[in-house]
């Protein structure tokens, strides 16, 4: 089941190209990919966008970072919330623990890899 | 880092680090170099760890290697300046995080700060506490642990 839409939250346009090429390299697909530079616009971007079926975000970004992102995603959003997949150049700590209580699908560690998507995702996405 | 043996291990992580972060993002082999002085332009990249001491990593990178690695990221396009300091700033991102992975394994509390670049001369400052002269298939680059105390 490919997905509509993707939203790649991340401060580094590297980055972003990154994770997308591994995404789909990864064999899943999404018809669109929409990209946001931090929490702050990921956030305006996820409450204006309808179809997004997946949302993959750094942890270390300006303006607004990846928990505080997340946070306030599922306040605005409550029970229509978006699975979110989190990527960071730190795979553990405490901090990256205690997203596991906003129900996140798991933690990606930079640099992010085909392999890497496939063992979190499985065949979700497909 | 102030227990016995603390630096060397730092200096080892601090080469893994850096080792890793070049092959899995760029496929570029890294190994022990030799102090030379960095020919040409020159981009200068830092990032803080929020450490007990609070310490900054500082890597400076010939123009020559910055082309190399935004060329094997964005391999669909021509490069512009902007790609090539992204990259820099990337993978000293990836290269924090791996320190910090290497140096404490899991549980730590501290993350690392924004990627930066820095002024020629204008560097993270604080005490020189290793430095690591290495190379990148044939170009030379430096790698810096600073105390900011």
């Amino acid at each position: 089941m490919g997905l509509h839409t993707v939203l790649i939250v991340d401060d580094s346009s590297t980055s972003r190209m990154i994770i997308r090429r591994c995404f789909e390299m990864a064999g899943y697909t999404a018809e669109k990919f929409l990209f946001a530079a931090s929490g702050r616009e990921g956030l305006e971007t996820a409450m204006k966008e309808r179809d997004i079926g997946l949302i993959i975000t750094d942890i270390n970004m300006p303006e607004m970072d990846g928990p505080t992102f997340i946070r306030k995603l599922k306040e605005e959003r409550g029970d229509r919330a978006i699975p979110v997949c989190v990527v960071s150049s730190i795979g553990d700590g405490t901090e990256l623990r205690g997203l596991q209580a906003h129900d996140i699908l798991g933690v990606v560690k930079k640099p992010v890899t085909p392999e890497k998507f496939r063992h979190l995702l499985g065949e979700r996405y497909e | 880092m102030n227990e016995p043996g603390g630096m060397e291990k730092a200096r080892a992580a601090l080469f893994g680090a850096v080792r890793d972060a070049f092959a899995d993002m760029a496929f570029l082999d890294v190994a022990p170099g030799v102090a030379r002085p960095l020919s040409g332009d020159t981009f200068s990249g830092a990032v803080d760890l929020l450490l007990p001491p609070p310490v900054s990593i500082l890597c400076i990178f010939p123009a020559a290697l910055a082309d190399k690695i935004a060329d094997s990221l964005f391999t669909d396009r021509k490069t512009a300046l902007e790609d090539r300091i992204d990259c820099l700033l990337e993978i000293l991102n990836v290269v924090a995080g791996n320190f910090l992975t290497c140096r404490f394994g899991g549980g730590y509390s501290a993350r690392p700060g924004l990627p930066r670049i820095v002024a020629e001369g204008g560097g993270p400052g604080g005490v020189l506490l290793a430095a690591l002269d290495l190379d990148a298939e044939g170009i030379p680059f430096r790698v810096e642990l600073r105390s900011r105390r």
